[in-house]
Parts: structure tokens; C-alpha cells; sequence
């Protein structure tokens, strides 16, 4: 094809543990035009991205204009501790507050317990004499000479990675910046964080911790990117966006310096897509849930925006174990996980009732029926003696699984326990899998004050599908939906979301004080931080004007938890007004005001929002309608001669009735007696209760 | 099978409500702590939340601190001997806090509401929601309510049980007689609605699954709930050797006199022996020292909530904790003795000190017949320490309530923690950056001391340093802990953990050592309070 003619390109690339997903879309139309799945490269991720970008250029021609990116590898780097030799400077006193932690062990009766340990160790945390009062004032000015004795230690420690964690650094930051400048010069190549930069609020453990990941991952990931960078520059690609945790776009610069903000990188791409989905669908309100190998993901879309939540916690679950993990102050989209997923494992406890997960047989040696080596029964083994899952092609690998090795690990550890046939058995793990899917829906939702009943449950991930119509059917929710090549839906993502940045600043007060002018100063300061951030990641954008928002974290006088009431950029409130709008929000969240209580500003949030890429849902695959085959599927402790339909030969909006299957190359979606699925014309699946419209 | 339990015959309805109930009380507590008005409740989580059957046993509890958790069954049986289940209405609640009615002590305030099914009384209760919050003051001779006193109402408002709801209503004038005797009215209003709305969710969520499943499904869920959770305890238990085992220990002191001194050697002593056979376990507590002046007097609550920690815990830590869990237990603790306090023996230092030094005593006496997973004792306390006074700055007065890590013991299987809370407390600390915009106090140093854990193969886990300077005159403080006498002991040839030490060091150069009960005393402007809390055991011979 003539390179003059082809339309520009834009790719979105997902990269998984297993697989990296690489999707191109026509800059100028959205328009799907390839998608591929290559094999990860975890020693080099790069390795991958770029033969998926050779791939499309041969296939399609023409220019690639830009690629957006969900990136695990600051992730994979803390949960491996791959992470460079970090120092951390603290305020003298306080160098072990990163490992005191919030002094909460994470298991109550656990007697041998392990917490995560500090990414930086004791010998490595240096203290310097300098401290700051709350106001930010100086009690103990930090002198050059403390300054030069600790970029000496720190040069002589061979440190690749230096946090700078100075008490009430949220007030003033003077401190951490003159030691910030002066471990430049002395440690040249370094990666130095302030815990101002990445966290401008009050609570140090907090920011400390976000501080010291951001050094930690900070060096992996700069080499990473900047690797990335330059072999996509060398190919003439030289706008490189990266997906953050708060579902906004960045650049390569503003990425390396804080990389702590890509952390949920890769479930924010997939959420993302699961928001545009929602608009497109006039589904605003949605559940997007997402199953994989050994865990399950939920994560709310309200009124077409995924919900952020202020701060998370990385790296927690060791082997289903709470070790306390790495909180991170950053914001970052809402999603709850579970240890469930196709290879947890099903065993009966010693008070004799069946449990399933948390622990998992992973991908090695994996379920029992891949015939690896694995004997203890899964979730996936449940399916496939269920009927659920095909055993003939299994994966884009297309495994063949092994229904007698199912059968026998089922039978060993859970049915002749239990006195029953194998086939109960496997129905019973495949109800208590669901369940504890339940629970996380549930708690996805009514946790934040949000009713499941008012959400359409969005299924992706290759498990999902089989379990989400009798997920959805047991919260409430309206309608189940199924996007087309829902294993695509990560990577769609990446490209969906605009660039991006927030900021926060402390400004603890009470409401009645709050001077507009003050507070619209703040504002034009925090305005000119955004822009210039915003700046470097202009030419991510297609282009357009900036969007702002910019909301007040409020909380009753006493309490300690902050409620965030978006305010009007144009007309700032004063200080009753963001009292009243408080009031307002309190009492729809709690359900009661206090009059007699008095209203406090904590802080202010604004964040910066440039127009994402178009990208377009990938077009439906029809092919001639063939006849269905059926397959004999466990349900309700019968076996029902099923009909298997292939998803692609569905007709527009006829419905087809449950019980029913629902097959495409990455998955199988199962539709109950009483539901009927209809093929939207957009191509989402809808799957709805007979008695209501779907 | 139509006699067959319900998690044999439906394993599935079984598990779904089961977890349904569990998640309940975790939702409970997330309305509680986001609503809440003490930095106790919404940072420290000091609360704990729990379903009950129609009988008011305890069958779902929160992952909660353990003081809280094993003292419940206590509370709610308190409760329903004063209003017994048949005479309570919709919309009723009662409020408890009476350490001798079934309280663990008076800060900890419970809160429990009937759950119906549907309208109309008696046949309609399907059982109660429960929730346990510390108040950071209830009045009493000092701020904070956790002073060293020599009698229980010097601790502060005592509330036998009380119904301070009707039919969904506040018995208002209750409730302005308590409050008018707390300190910081407004904001107890705050945390009593807090808890108001937080059983409110409890009941909805167990209503919403009567409606699914039916009042006899869910009432077969909680009595096999209660069975489950014994049947895992005693098989656990049969796993470990039968056999009696002993141990003692000595309190440091109740801030009146201490075990070092001549006049109090005797005077406070723990002692236990536990009897194990096949799947139960007895406690009796013969032997230990009568009730003493101050307030290290445990309530038989919080005596049987340090049993039932241990329980769980020998038990691997994966029991569902409720009233069930705890039947294979018996416990007997000698009237008016440290252990079972009677009125009117001060008793609020049990639930932090006495309660964890309880816990080590009994893991201490269980250590054969746990084998490679006994453990070493720990720092043995909640170390509490307590600011109040007047800001000049602010112009306001402000108190302040905090609890202080320490070292775990170690076992074979590794090193303990250092700084953490141990055995019977959990609650978080509070912000450094936080206190500091609050109060005129300067933090200046936030520590482990290194090396204070126990030697061994396996080290114990290390004590902290906390120390704080007042900025203003007339900082009135106390400090509640352990082990400053009785240090941390080792197992299996470890060392003991470094002993707790507490100070201030004044303005004009002095030092003085305080007890670890030290009743209010004052810091000046430039005085520093230090306090170090206890190492934890080592294990093993190094």
C-alpha cells in the first residue's frame, strides 16, 4: 500500500503476564484495523511491543503516529523486588517510619506472621538534623553542611535511587529540594524523589511509602521507557504515551519521573475501556469485571467515569497471604480484587466444608486437566466437567485439556470427601466460586454507598464470561454485557484514555475561613503546575483545550475522613457555600446531617484533562448463521443437552433464550434458563432476566 | 438426607449466606469508621461490629481487635438478662458500657439493635446487630477516662444496659444525661450516630437476606455457623499433645505500688494452668493475686477474650471467630481476683495491659504442647499514653489517646516483628503530621531500638522509641504499660526482649523515670516525655 495513502495509525498496547496485545486504530476515524496477540517477553517487555509494532507497519503501511502503552513492569519490578538499591533521607528521629508502618499488624491470631518488609533497609536510611513545624514553618533550618554529609554517605553507598522523606514536607517543601539539588550533583545518574513531588499531603507514612516506591520502581522503569522511547523514535514514532493508575495519559518524561503513578496501569486501561463502553452504550453506570488465572477484578464506572480512589495499597497479597503491602497517596482508578480466578484451587477444610481459593495452581502447573503435573482441583477443572469449557481449543495456544485428569483431581479431593458424585461436586465449586465473586461485587459497589441494583455488570478477561450472568443475576444487576473480543478490551484502553495529571495540596482549615482569594490563588498556582506537566504531554493528544476539575475534600470538625465535593472552577463557593454543598453530600452518603457540627477544609484536589484518542469498538465478525451445536452441560444437578452458538453468527437483536452457550475464540459466555441474550448492533452481547427488557 | 446439616446437604446456600454475614460486619464497619468523629474510630479503627442469632449469640464478627471480639458474647448476654430477647420491638437499641454486666471497660461503648424480619415483635426477630466503639473520653476524673484510679467511678459514666431506642427513636433524655457527663459532647453525638447507622446497615443487610432465603434458612446458617467454627477449634485442638500445663507471671504494678517493691511482691501474680484433653481445653486461674488498688483488674470479659485470642490463634488463625469457636473452652477465674474483677475494682488498664500480659501467660503455659510453633513473649501491652490540656495557640483544649508497638516474640519459624501491636490490641497509630497541627506537642523521635528484641537463633522483634516535647505549659499526661519490670521472656534458650523505660527529661537538664503506670503528671513547656516500649523474646539458642 502506497505509505502516501494509508491513513496514520494509532496503537494501543496492553502487556500481560502471558500475552502482549497490540491493537491499531485509524488516527482519524477511530476504526479498528488489526489487533494482535504476541507472547510476552518478561526478561525485555519491550521485546514484544516492538515486534507488534513491526507487525502492523508490514501488514498496514503507513505512519504509526503515536502509541499508548499499559505498562506492568513498576509493578512487576516491586512485587518481584527487582527495584534499584534505594536510600532514603529522613528528618532526624524518624528514619524507621517506613518500617513501623500504621503499627496494625495485617493477620489478628497469625503468631508467625509476615509484614512486607521496607524497600529500603536500616543501614540505607540516613537522617539528617532539619525539621519543620505543621504551618510549614522552620523550627531546625537544615544546614549545607548536613546536606554535604549525606550526599557523601549516600556516594559512598553506591545508591541508584535516593526517597528524600522530611517531616511536614506537604507545607513546605524547601527542605526536601535543597537536598534534592544537592544529591544531584553528588550522585550523578541517580533517581532522586522528594515525597513533596509525588504526595503533597499531610501523613507521612503514607507519603513516605509513596516516596520510596516511586524511587525504588523508578530506575527499572526510566530504563524501560527511555529503551521503549528510543526504538520507537528510531522507527519514527515519536509520540509515546504511557497509561497512569488515575486512567489519564503521560508521557515518557513525566513517567519516569514519577512512576509510582503507573502502579494500576494495566486494570486502568481495561477500565477505561469499560467507561467508554458505557457511554457508548448509554450504560452509565456499569461493573466492570474482569476474572483471569488467579485472580478476579471489580472496578465501578459511574455516570460514564471510572471512580477514583485517593490512595491504594500495591503488592499486598503474597499467595493470598496479607502481608500490609505498600500504600501509595496517588490517585488512582477504584477496583477491588479477590483471589479468584479459573486456577484456584477447591479443597475441603478441616471442618469439612468446601472452600475454593484463595490459593491458586497458577499457570504452573496450573490446573489439573492442562496435564502439567497440577492434581488438585481448580475452578477451570469445575468447567470443564461441567461442559462449560470446550476442551478442544483452550486458549490462544489452543492447550487441549484433559477431562479425565479433571475428573479424578475432583474426585479425590472434593467429591468422595464429601460422599458425592463428581458431577455435584463440580457444580458446587463452580456456586462457591460465584458466591465469593458476589462478596467483591457487592462490596465494589455498597461499600462506597453505591447500589449494585442501579448497574449493568460488564464482563472482559478470558473466566469472566462463564460466571458473569449468574453473577449478575445474583446482586440485581439490570443487564450483563460482553464486549465483542473482550480480550482485546485492555489494550483498546490504553488508546482511550487522555492525558491526564492530578494534583492535591493540604489546606486544613475550617470552612467558614476559606478565603476566595486565597483559595483562588492556590488554585492558579496548582493551575501552572498542571499546565506545565500538561505541557510535555501535549502532543499526546489529538488536539483541543484542556479540561479542568477541581474539588474540596471535606470533612466534619473531629472526623478524619474527608468526603470530596467537585466545586465550580468558574464561580468559586465561599466558605458557607462549600459547607452547605458538604452538608449536601454527607447527608446522601451517611444518610444524616450534623447540624451542630462545624464544617472543615482538608484539602484541594484539581486535576487536568486533555481529549483522548477515538478509537471505535472493534466491527462485528458475522458469519453465515449455522445450525447450533449442542453440548450436555451440568445445571441445577441435571444435565441439559445445551445449544453452543457461535457468537459471530448471532443476528442483530434476536434474542436467543437460556439456557444457552456462547462461544468466541477467547471465551465462553454462559447465558442461564429465565436470561436471553441479544446481539446489540454495536456488537456487545446483552444479557437480560426474561421479564424485563433488555 | 433431611436431618443432615445444611452445609452438608446445601454447601452452597450454606457458604453464600455465611459470607454474607461476615461481609456484613466488614460493611458495618466501613459506615462506622468513615463516620465516625474520634480519630480513635476513623484512624485507629477502635471498634468492632457483630451479628447474633435471635438467642444473641455471637455468629459473625469483623476482622476486629481481639479484646473487642472475645468480650462480645459477654456483652450481648448482659444485655438480653436485662431485656431478654422476647421483650424487644423493631426499632429498639440498648447501650452498654458496665464492666461488671458484662463490659470490658467503660470507654468501650456497645451499641446493639434488634434485626426483624418484617413488622410486629416476638416471632419476628431474627436476631441483633452489635457494635463496640471506643469513646475517646466518658468522663471520669481525668481526659481521655483511662487514668490510674482506686475505684471504678472515678473511670468515668458507667451505663448498665439501657434501651436508648424505641421503635427507631432516641430516648433523648438518656442520652443528654450521658452526654452531659463526657467531655466533648458534640463530638460523642457524632461517633453515637456513627454507630447508630452503622447497626441500621447491619440490620438492612441481614433483613435483605431473610427476604432472599427465609427466616429458617438463615437461622440454620447461624446455628451451623456456631457448629463449623467449633468443629475447626476442636480439631485443631486434638491435634496438640494432652497434658496440664502451668505458667505465671508477675504484673509489673497498678500504678499504686509495683511487683518490685517489698510490699508488692506477692500482690500481682498471674498464674494458669491449662488442662488439654482430646478437643477441649480448661483454664483456671487458681493462684492468682486478689484484685489490687488500681485499674489492672481484668473483668471476666476481657480474662475470657485473652483466652479465646489464644484459642484462635493455637487454632492457625483461619477460625471464623464467633460464640462457637469459643465452646470448646472452658474457664474458671476466682471471683474478685485480677482476673474476674468485681464492683468496685478500677479496671480500665486490663483491656490493654492485663489482657496481653494474659495472652503471653497462656501461650507461655501452652508452649509443649504447641511444639515448633510456640513463641516467645512480647512487649505485652497496648502501651497507652494520654496528652491534654489547653492550646494557647489554638485557644482550645485538646485530648489525646494513643497506643505505642513493641516487639513480638520470636519462634521457630522466624524473627518477631518489631513495632508492632501484639495479641489482644490492633489499632493504628496516629499521624505524627496530624497530632502536630492538633496540639502543642513536638514529636522528636519515632523509632525502633535497635537491638532491644530478645537474642537467639531467631531475635525478638524490637521495642520503639516515642518522644515528645510540650510546647505549652500545663501538658497533663499518663502513661499506661508493661513490662518495664517484667521483661519479654525468651523460649526455647532465646533471650529476653530489652525491659520497657519511660522519662521525661525536663527543661532544666533532669531526669526523672517514671513508672509504667504513671497517673497523671505534668510537662512543662521543653519537658520531654520519652517512652520506650519492651523488646520481644528471642528464640532458640544463637
Amino acid at each position: 500500500m502506497d505509505a502516501e495513502l494509508a491513513p496514520g495509525l494509532v496503537l494501543g498496547v496492553d502487556v500481560g503476564g502471558t500475552f502482549t496485545d497490540v491493537v491499531a486504530v485509524e488516527a482519524a476515524t477511530g476504526r479498528l484495523r488489526l489487533a494482535l496477540k504476541l507472547l510476552s517477553t518478561p526478561g525485555d517487555p519491550a521485546e514484544a511491543v516492538l515486534a507488534g509494532v513491526d507487525r502492523v507497519r508490514a501488514a498496514l503501511g503507513g505512519d504509526v503516529e503515536a502509541l499508548m502503552h499499559g505498562t506492568t513492569v513498576g509493578t512487576n519490578a516491586l512485587i518481584e523486588k527487582r527495584g534499584a538499591r534505594t536510600a532514603l533521607v529522613a528528618t532526624a528521629g524518624f528514619r524507621d517510619v517506613i518500617e513501623l508502618r500504621r503499627q496494625a499488624r495485617p493477620l489478628l491470631f497469625d503468631l508467625a506472621q509476615r509484614v512486607s518488609q521496607p524497600l529500603v533497609p536500616r543501614d540505607l536510611r540516613i537522617e539528617v538534623a532539619e525539621r519543620l513545624a505543621a504551618d510549614g514553618s522552620v523550627v531546625t533550618p537544615l544546614q549545607d553542611g548536613a546536606i554535604a554529609a549525606a550526599a557523601a554517605t549516600l556516594a559512598a553507598a553506591k545508591v541508584e535511587a535516593v526517597a528524600i522523606c522530611l517531616l511536614h514536607s506537604y507545607a513546605d517543601d524547601r527542605h526536601e529540594r535543597a537536598m534534592e539539588a544537592a544529591l544531584r550533583d553528588a550522585l550523578p545518574g541517580a533517581f532522586v524523589t522528594c515525597s513533596s513531588d509525588v504526595c503533597r499531603e499531610y501523613r507521612e507514612f503514607e507519603r513516605f511509602s509513596t516516596a520510596t516506591v516511586n524511587a525504588y520502581i523508578g530506575p527499572p522503569v526510566r530504563r524501560y521507557l527511555q529503551r521503549l522511547e528510543g526504538a520507537l523514535s528510531s522507527r519514527g514514532i515519536a509520540r509515546f504515551g504511557i497509561v497512569k493508575s488515575n486512567g489519564g495519559i503521560t508521557g515518557a518524561a513525566n513517567a519516569a519521573r514519577h512512576p509510582v503513578h503507573l502502579i494500576e496501569s494495566g486494570p486502568a486501561a481495561g477500565l477505561i475501556a469499560a467507561a467508554s463502553l458505557a457511554r457508548g452504550e448509554g450504560e452509565l453506570n456499569l461493573i466492570a469485571f474482569d476474572m483471569g488465572g488467579t485472580t478476579a477484578k471489580a472496578g465501578v464506572v459511574l455516570d460514564g467515569k471510572p471512580r477514583l480512589t485517593p490512595e491504594f495499597v500495591a503488592d499486598r497479597f503474597v499467595d493470598g497471604v496479607d502481608r500490609g503491602g505498600y500504600p501509595l497517596r496517588s490517585p488512582a482508578l477504584d477496583v477491588i480484587e479477590i483471589g479468584a480466578g479459573g486456577g484456584s484451587i477447591a479443597a475441603i477444610d478441616s471442618g469439612g466444608v468446601l472452600k475454593v481459593g484463595p490459593r491458586s495452581a497458577g499457570a504452573d502447573p496450573g490446573p489439573a486437566c492442562y496435564g502439567r503435573g497440577g492434581t488438585l482441583p481448580t475452578v477451570t477443572d469445575a468447567h470443564l466437567v461441567a461442559g462449560t469449557l470446550d476442551p478442544g481449543s483452550y486458549g490462544p495456544d489452543a492447550l487441549r485439556l484433559d477431562e479425565e485428569l479433571a475428573r479424578r483431581a475432583i474426585a479425590d479431593h472434593v467429591a468422595r470427601p464429601l460422599g458425592w458424585d463428581v458431577e455435584r461436586a463440580a457444580e458446587a465449586i463452580l456456586a462457591i466460586a460465584t458466591a465469593s465473586m458476589v462478596e467483591m461485587v457487592r462490596l465494589a459497589t455498597v461499600r462506597r454507598g453505591l447500589d449494585p441494583r442501579d448497574f449493568a455488570l460488564l464482563a472482559y478477561g478470558g473466566a469472566g464470561p462463564m460466571h458473569a450472568a449468574a453473577i449478575a443475576r445474583e446482586v440485581g444487576c439490570r443487564t450483563m454485557l460482553l464486549p465483542p473480543s473482550p480480550g482485546l478490551f485492555s489494550a483498546l484502553g490504553a488508546l482511550l484514555g487522555g492525558a491526564r495529571h492530578d494534583i492535591v495540596r493540604t489546606m486544613l482549615q475550617p470552612a467558614d475561613a476559606l478565603d476566595p482569594a486565597t483559595l483562588a490563588a492556590t488554585l492558579d498556582a496548582m493551575g501552572r503546575e498542571l499546565a506545565a506537566r500538561l505541557e510535555s504531554d501535549r502532543e499526546l493528544s489529538p488536539g483541543g483545550a484542556a479540561t479542568h476539575a477541581v474539588a474540596l475534600d471535606m470533612r466534619f470538625k473531629g472526623q478524619l475522613f474527608e468526603i470530596a465535593v467537585p466545586i465550580d472552577r468558574g464561580a468559586l463557593p465561599s466558605g458557607a457555600e462549600a459547607a452547605r454543598a458538604f452538608r449536601k453530600a454527607y447527608a446522601a452518603e451517611y444518610g444524616y446531617d450534623l447540624t451542630e457540627a462545624s464544617v472543615e477544609i482538608v484539602s484541594l484536589r484539581s486535576s487536568a484533562s486533555l481529549n483522548p484518542w477515538q478509537a471505535a469498538l472493534p466491527e462485528r465478525q458475522r458469519s453465515v448463521p449455522l445450525s447450533p451445536m449442542r453440548r450436555s452441560v451440568l445445571d441445577g444437578g441435571r444435565r441439559i443437552d445445551m445449544p453452543v452458538v457461535a457468537r459471530e453468527s448471532l443476528a442483530d437483536g434476536a434474542p436467543l433464550a437460556g439456557p444457552a452457550l456462547i462461544v468466541e475464540a477467547s471465551t465462553t459466555l454462559r447465558v442461564l434458563a429465565g436470561q436471553r441474550a441479544v446481539m446489540r448492533k454495536s456488537g456487545v452481547l446483552a444479557v437480560s432476566e426474561e421479564s424485563r427488557d433488555a | 438426607m433431611p436431618d443432615a446439616p445444611l452445609r452438608m446437604r446445601d454447601p452452597v446456600t450454606f457458604e453464600v449466606v455465611r459470607s454474607a454475614l461476615y461481609a456484613t460486619c466488614e460493611e458495618m464497619k466501613s459506615v462506622m469508621t468513615r463516620a465516625a468523629f474520634s480519630p480513635l474510630l476513623s484512624l485507629s479503627a477502635d471498634l468492632s461490629c457483630a451479628l447474633l442469632d435471635a438467642r444473641g449469640e455471637v455468629v459473625a464478627q469483623g476482622n476486629d481487635i481481639p479484646v473487642h471480639l472475645g468480650s462480645m458474647p459477654f456483652t450481648a448476654a448482659g444485655i438480653l438478662r436485662k431485656f431478654p430477647a422476647e421483650e424487644w420491638l423493631p426499632g429498639d437499641a440498648v447501650l452498654m458500657n458496665d464492666p461488671f454486666a458484662g463490659g470490658n471497660h467503660l470507654p468501650d461503648m456497645t451499641l446493639m439493635s434488634a434485626i426483624f424480619a418484617g413488622d410486629g415483635g416476638g416471632p419476628g426477630l431474627v436476631g441483633f446487630a452489635a457494635s463496640r466503639v471506643h469513646w475517646p473520653d466518658v468522663g471520669g476524673v481525668s481526659p481521655g477516662s483511662s487514668a490510674v484510679t482506686d475505684h471504678v467511678i472515678k473511670e468515668g459514666v458507667r451505663v448498665p444496659p439501657v434501651r436508648i431506642m424505641r421503635g427507631y427513636r432516641v430516648e433523648q433524655g438518656i442520652l443528654d444525661l450521658l452526654l452531659a457527663n463526657v467531655r466533648v459532647p458534640g463530638d460523642r453525638m457524632g461517633d453515637f450516630s456513627a454507630q447508630v447507622a452503622c447497626n441500621a446497615r447491619g440490620a438492612a443487610r441481614v433483613s435483605e437476606l431473610v427476604a432472599r432465603y427465609g427466616a429458617a434458612t438463615l437461622a440454620a446458617v447461624m446455628r451451623e455457623t456456631l457448629d463449623y467454627s467449633e468443629a475447626l477449634v476442636g480439631e485443631a485442638l486434638a491435634g496438640l499433645r494432652d497434658g496440664t500445663y502451668r505458667a505465671s507471671a508477675l504484673l509489673d504494678g497498678d500504678g499504686y505500688s509495683q511487683s518490685a517493691d517489698a510490699a508488692g511482691r506477692d500482690a500481682f501474680r498471674l498464674a494458669v494452668a491449662v488442662e488439654k484433653v482430646g478437643r477441649r481445653l480448661s483454664v483456671d486461674f487458681a493462684g492468682t493475686s486478689p484484685a489490687v488498688r488500681g485499674p489492672v483488674n481484668a473483668p471476666i470479659a476481657v480474662t475470657s477474650s485473652a483466652c479465646y485470642y489464644v484459642l484462635l490463634a493455637v487454632a492457625g488463625g483461619h477460625v471464623p471467630p464467633n460464640a462457637g469457636a469459643y465452646r470448646p473452652m472452658r474457664i474458671r477465674a476466682p471471683e474478685g481476683s485480677l482476673v474476674h474483677a468485681r464492683y468496685p475494682s478500677p479496671v480500665v488498664a486490663a483491656n490493654t495491659e492485663t489482657s496481653n500480659r494474659l495472652a503471653d501467660l497462656l501461650l507461655a503455659a501452652l508452649a509443649p504442647a504447641l511444639g515448633d510453633r510456640a513463641v516467645a513473649g512480647s512487649y505485652g501491652c497496648g502501651a497507652v499514653y494520654t496528652l491534654a490540656g489547653i492550646d494557647p495557640a489554638r485557644g482550645a483544649s485538646f485530648v489525646h489517646y494513643e497506643t505505642v508497638g513493641g516487639g513480638m516474640g520470636a519462634s521457630s519459624r522466624g524473627p518477631g516483628l518489631g513495632g508492632f501491636r501484639v495479641h489482644m490490641g490492633n489499632t493504628m497509630n496516629l499521624p505524627i503530621e496530624a497530632m502536630e497541627a492538633q496540639m502543642p506537642v513536638r514529636f522528636e523521635a519515632y523509632g525502633l531500638r535497635p537491638g532491644s528484641g530478645g537474642g537467639g537463633r531467631h531475635a525478638g522483634g524490637e521495642g520503639v522509641l516515642k518522644s515528645i516535647r510540650a510546647l505549652a505549659d500545663g501538658v497533663e499526661f499518663s502513661v499506661t504499660a508493661e513490662r518495664a519490670l517484667q521483661p519479654a521472656p525468651g523460649i526455647a534458650g532465646g533471650g529476653a526482649g530489652a525491659a520497657a523505660r519511660f522519662s521525661v527529661a525536663r527543661a532544666d537538664g533532669s531526669i526523672a523515670t517514671l513508672a509504667s503506670k504513671t497517673p497523671s503528671a505534668r510537662l512543662d513547656r521543653g519537658d520531654v516525655l520519652v517512652i520506650e516500649t519492651a523488646g520481644g523474646g528471642g528464640w532458640g539458642i544463637a
